[in-house]
């Protein structure tokens, strides 16, 4: 990235999309310095003490169920959601946009293939496909990753297919082919980079969904396995006694919008930045 | 004699609901007190309403009423209490009394003889003779059919009928329990036409009758003036909705939806209250550990012992039913000598856990759980924390209710945590079952001793009270040092209800599940 | 166009029979016999019992002929029965589609009617527009469905009872409960696909605008509110359009919430039971349903896009 780059990206940036920005690096860096930055144990329970309100006792944000510090789980609970939201995304990156640049390159027969099968993706109601393979094989991290990923694959094998499609006739494709590059490097050396742009955007997009389906999934039961903590199973359990304690559920549910709306916010400066047309406009501004 | 003893964990025989809702403070004592005051009215005096309709919200929707295979749980429960009568019933006091029967006497060991009440019919107005009683019974004891009382009723040797009203049944063998299995509300009395398979049982000889059913929605009941005692039934129609998410159920009611739901969930307890509503309950159902005894560590009755005393009851009575359970260290309903065979120790766990051999910590144990009961769930993450205090290493997975059954009937499992109740109230029936071969998913897999089986046989056909009590002790002893399961808590199953319900009683210990046959005694008052 | 529609039917047949196929595979695939509860859960499983359940069900046949006899099934027109309740899955899926389909049509058009004005008005000037826009989709991007949905209920029903807490009476019998029982769930439903719409419309009016016809239209005199109404958000729609076609998977999952929050009988609410329980056809049946509906309801859009857009008919 050259300085005129980040230098655009800056003024692109809003302070809103800053402080964004900001509290993603927050919640990055307490997931990586948990040990560190947690006051407590995620899983020390002391029932005794349970549902306390915030501040109590030297709980910052209160106690949950079991008397677990609720600070302490939702640090260490970034630590599985961020590695469930980037191994998934990362899945989904993979697996969508490969099947999109063979499809919409070579094109006959693994074109019919590979878009029937994203097709198929598509046609899967998200929560059925999870719960299938989450029922199959246990709902381990592992299990969870395989299958967000699988359910965000399409949005990024379509977005794939439709950029190579336009960029398959370009002089510098024909140019590639011209000189005999073998197919795998032309896909991977000159067409990729010049469409990555708009899968770069989309990243920021699947974070975010990777983390609501995950709290979807906890919500009917098929999320992380307890006790250990994740943001998805702290909210479900917290929506369950809302009506006598709802401290677990506003904590929880405040750091699922806070990071997927800064996801959110982060992705759209990100496309607005890459967005060329967009790049001319803040340049005559 | 599998099954005297049937898991119904939550409300149901486990498959229906996707996941329960758990847990909030009452104080127990005030809940046993009303469940103890049951019989005849609430007595609030209130005058009845002319508009004698109950909205009731269903935990679940029940099968299809059947007389053959199908999967039954709580519900369905409830729904043949209301429109199906067997010979003999639950009183609302939680006794077994006569029903379609006027008279019950046992001739000796095994023979019974029965007299009907005269000018019975089912609720399409045909009459129900001795005949239809022989026919059903005899359809439930066939093991083909996998009838829902057939663990009761394959003790039946043969019937005869002497004439329209009069019957005489002999048994196989002896059962001290004969008449509690035909007081099972799914020992029901049918027309012959719903014996036939795929047949739906929905004309039957109870208070009410099927009038609609809406699948997935809810359905209709209405009065059956053909039930034998039709006079003294109050309510004019039922007006069933399922709410199978219990935080729904709890919201239907709270805004006037609905006027009664079952299976309150232990969170909501107190939030209703508050609200002016009726919260009624008994304790019933009772949470164990179970373990594989067939492979190390639990192999070891000292290594199951230390997790009968590392239990920190009242903490998961706490954290899986806000404290609408009664801690439980023994057997339940077993007087002071089987009710108090474990205790909080501890310190005494980890010094078994050193007799066991692990002097350098305990052993590494797979904890397994299943996330579609919350409260099973939750009581295990109780017990993980208590078995990690004392030195255990625990592993924790918790598919859901079908993988788990599997898992359990298999034994893929080093300990895990079961919801049970028993279907008969003797305890060397019922304990038999529990520790007994053959296998079950809600049994501690792989575990056969004889010098219990024994204790347990000779309490079983004793006639004699003290002698039966001395075998029973000695059953007792055998379960706190063998330690075939690990007691935890037993549950509160409550109902709640607004004010307009009146006259609502409930059964207490193993029978509060029948309490829904107590509607028979509601009516609607006006306020 | 006719030819085009053939294509897209038989590559549409061709996408059921994989879904199918996957589906069949998977839910064979899950631990847990189904034929064990129906025998009786733990309380009174016999050897006979299963054995002749099992027999009852075709679950003794080798996998293959399974498969074969519920290929053939299909192709027929005959989905099967329920394991647990013994009712055809095509009567099953009758009486509870109808729900599904009002709820989730309800919520398309709810977002459809806000969503692209919504959009087209924050595309027009950008600016403090453009961040009300992006705050305002991105809360209802980011708010969990069943969160909405259960603060909903508990303010509405439960603490100032203005509204019912669920269920769904027929329309028949009073379409004002049925009105007032739709709104929180539509409402809930209809949040997140709001904002999807809202921001597909800015990205595409945004796009129309820099076009050169625009400045073209207005230079030469038009005024700028007809050209905006009548050319710009119209031809800004394909985008918009494509978008609802490919999200009504997402909506249905969204769906299987929703109808759990406010105990609505629908579709979602058979499926997951159908996974919970192990039945087979149940499950089988309603995934051949979605995803018929979604080779129909990307047929149809297609077909929208068309008429929009001749220039598509082409291919």
């Amino acid at each position: 990235m050259n300085r005129g780059g980040i230098r655009r990206l800056v003024s692109v940036a809003s302070p809103v999309s800053i402080a964004a920005a900001l509290f993603i690096v927050i919640v990055v860096a307490s997931a990586i310095f948990a040990p560190w930055v947690a006051p407590a144990s995620p899983l020390a329970q002391h029932i005794p003490n349970r549902l306390q309100s915030p501040g109590a006792d030297g709980h910052l944000l209160g106690t949950d169920e079991f008397g677990r510090d609720i600070l302490s789980r939702l640090i260490y609970g970034a630590r599985v959601e961020l590695v469930i939201a980037l191994g998934a995304t990362a899945v989904a990156f993979v697996l969508g946009s490969f099947l999109g640049l063979i499809g919409a390159y070579i094109g006959s027969w693994v074109e019919l293939v590979s878009m029937r099968l994203v097709e198929a993706l598509l046609a899967f109601p998200p929560i059925l496909l999870a719960m299938l393979v989450v029922t199959i094989y246990g709902s381990g991290q592992l299990t969870l990753i395989v299958v967000l990923g699988l359910v965000f694959a399409p949005a990024f094998a379509r977005l794939t297919f439709a950029q190579t499609l336009s960029v398959k006739s370009a002089e510098y494709v024909e140019a590639a082919r011209a000189f005999s590059a073998k197919t795998p490097t032309i896909l991977g050396r000159v067409i990729l980079p010049n469409i990555a742009g708009a899968l770069i955007a989309q990243l920021p997009i699947t974070l975010a969904n990777t983390i609501l389906l995950e709290s979807g999934l906890s919500y009917l039961g098929l999320g992380i396995t307890p006790p250990t903590p994740s943001w998805g199973g702290m909210v479900a359990s917290g929506q369950r006694f809302m009506a006598v304690d709802p401290t677990l559920l506003i904590v929880s549910s405040a750091t699922i919008v806070l990071t997927v709306l800064s996801f959110g916010l982060v992705g759209d400066a990100v496309r607005d930045w890459l967005d060329p047309r967009e790049r001319k406009a803040l340049r005559a501004r | 004699m599998r099954s005297l003893f049937s898991r119904r964990s939550g409300q149901s025989g486990g498959h229906h609901r996707l996941r329960i809702t758990a847990a909030v403070a009452v104080t127990v004592g005030g809940l046993l007190l009303s469940a103890c005051s049951s019989g005849g009215s609430d007595g609030d005096g209130s005058a009845a309403s002319t508009n004698q309709v109950l909205k009731f919200g269903f935990s679940a929707e029940p099968a299809k009423p059947t007389t053959n295979a199908g999967t039954a749980s709580t519900v369905n429960y409830q729904l043949y209490g209301l429109m199906h009568r067997g010979v003999m019933m639950y009183s609302d006091t939680g006794k077994v009394v006569p029903a379609l029967a006027e008279k019950a006497d046992q001739v000796d060991d095994t023979t019974y003889t029965f007299t009907l009440r005269s000018g019975l019919k089912f609720s399409d107005g045909s009459a129900l003779t001795a005949q239809n009683v022989k026919n059903s019974l005899l359809h439930y004891a066939d093991p083909a059919n996998s009838a829902r009382s057939y663990p009761g009723m394959k003790y039946i040797k043969s019937i005869e009928v002497t004439d329209d009203q009069n019957f005489t049944i002999t048994l196989s063998s002896p059962n001290s329990s004969f008449l509690e299995f035909l007081a099972d509300p799914s020992a029901f009395i049918v027309p012959d036409s719903e014996l036939k398979e795929g047949a739906e049982a929905d004309i039957g000889a109870g208070p009410f009758k099927l009038t609609s059913w809406k699948d997935g929605v809810g359905l209709t009941l209405k009065k059956s003036n053909d039930y034998y005692d039709a006079k003294d039934v109050k309510l004019k129609e039922i007006d069933v909705t399922f709410y199978p998410d219990a935080t729904a159920r709890v919201n239907a009611l709270q805004s006037g939806d609905v006027d009664f739901i079952d299976y309150v969930p232990w969170e909501s307890f107190d939030q209703l209250k508050s609200a002016g509503l009726t919260v009624k309950g008994a304790v019933s159902s009772f949470q164990v550990a179970q373990f594989n005894v067939t492979k190390a560590p639990f192999n070891n009755p000292l290594v199951r012992e230390a997790v009968a005393y590392a239990i920190n009851r009242d903490n998961a009575n706490k954290a899986a039913f806000f404290g609408n359970a009664t801690s439980l260290y023994g057997i339940p309903d077993t007087g002071s000598t089987g009710e108090k065979l474990w205790s909080h120790d501890p310190d005494k766990a980890k010094e078994l856990l050193k007799q066991a051999g692990y002097t350098n910590g305990g052993p590494t144990v797979h904890l397994l759980a299943n996330s579609t009961y919350t409260f099973l769930q939750d009581v295990a993450t109780s017990l993980q924390a208590d078995l990690e205090a004392v030195g255990f290493k625990v592993e924790l997975t918790s598919p859901d209710w079908n993988t788990f059954t599997e898992q359990a009937l298999k034994g893929q499992y080093d300990v895990t945590v079961q919801g049970e109740i028993a279907n008969v109230t003797d305890p060397s029936a019922w304990l038999a079952v529990m520790v007994q071969p053959p296998t079950a998913a809600n049994k501690t897999y792989g575990y056969n001793n004889d010098a219990l089986n024994k204790a347990l046989g000779s309490a079983l056909s004793s006639t004699d009270k003290t002698a039966k009590q001395k075998y029973l002790d000695e059953a007792y002893q055998i379960i706190g040092t063998d330690v075939p399961f690990a007691s935890i808590d037993r549950r509160t199953q409550a109902y709640a209800y607004d004010s307009k319900v009146a006259g609502f009683s409930v059964m207490k210990g193993f029978t509060q599940p029948y309490s829904i046959n107590n509607l028979t005694n509601v009516y609607m008052a006006d306020n | 166009m006719t030819p085009y529609i053939v294509r897209r039917l038989a590559s549409g047949i061709l996408l059921v029979w994989i879904v199918l196929t996957l589906i069949f595979l998977a839910i064979h695939a899950i631990p847990g016999d189904p034929a064990y509860q129906l025998a009786g859960g733990d309380s009174g499983v016999t050897k006979e019992g299963l054995e002749h359940i099992r027999n009852g069900l075709g679950l003794d046949k080798p996998f293959l002929v399974q498969y074969g006899d519920y290929l053939g099934g299909v192709v027929t027109g005959n989905l099967g029965t329920s394991f647990s309740t013994g009712q055809k899955v095509t009567a099953a899926i009758g009486s509870r589609l109808p729900i599904t389909l009002e709820l989730i049509s309800c919520a398309a058009v709810l977002s459809i009617i806000i969503g692209l004005p919504f959009g087209a008005w924050a595309a027009r000037r950008r600016g403090w527009r453009d961040s009300v826009l992006s705050g305002v989709t991105s809360i209802a991007l980011a708010v969990p469905v069943y969160v909405f949905g259960a603060v909903m209920v508990l303010l509405f029903a439960v603490t100032w009872h203005v509204l019912p807490a669920g269920g769904l009476p027929p329309f028949g019998a009073g379409p004002g409960a049925h009105i007032e029982r739709l709104i929180m769930p539509v409402v809930t439903l209809s949040l997140a696909f709001l904002a999807i719409i809202a921001r597909m419309t800015r990205a595409s009016v945004g796009e129309t605008l820099r076009q050169d016809w625009v400045r073209t239209a207005t230079s030469i005199g038009y005024r700028p509110n007809v050209v905006f109404r009548d050319h710009v958000v119209r031809n800004s729609l394909n985008p918009v359009i494509t978008v609802i076609g490919l999200e009504i998977g997402t909506f249905l999952g969204s769906s299987v919430i929703i109808e759990r929050v406010f105990n609505l009988p629908g579709l979602s609410s058979l499926l997951i039971d159908g996974v919970t329980s192990r039945d087979y056809p149940v499950v089988q049946g309603v995934v051949i349903v979605i995803s018929v509906l979604f080779v129909v309801i990307n047929l149809i859009v297609d077909i929208v896009y068309g008429l929009l857009d001749p220039r598509t008919r082409q291919r």
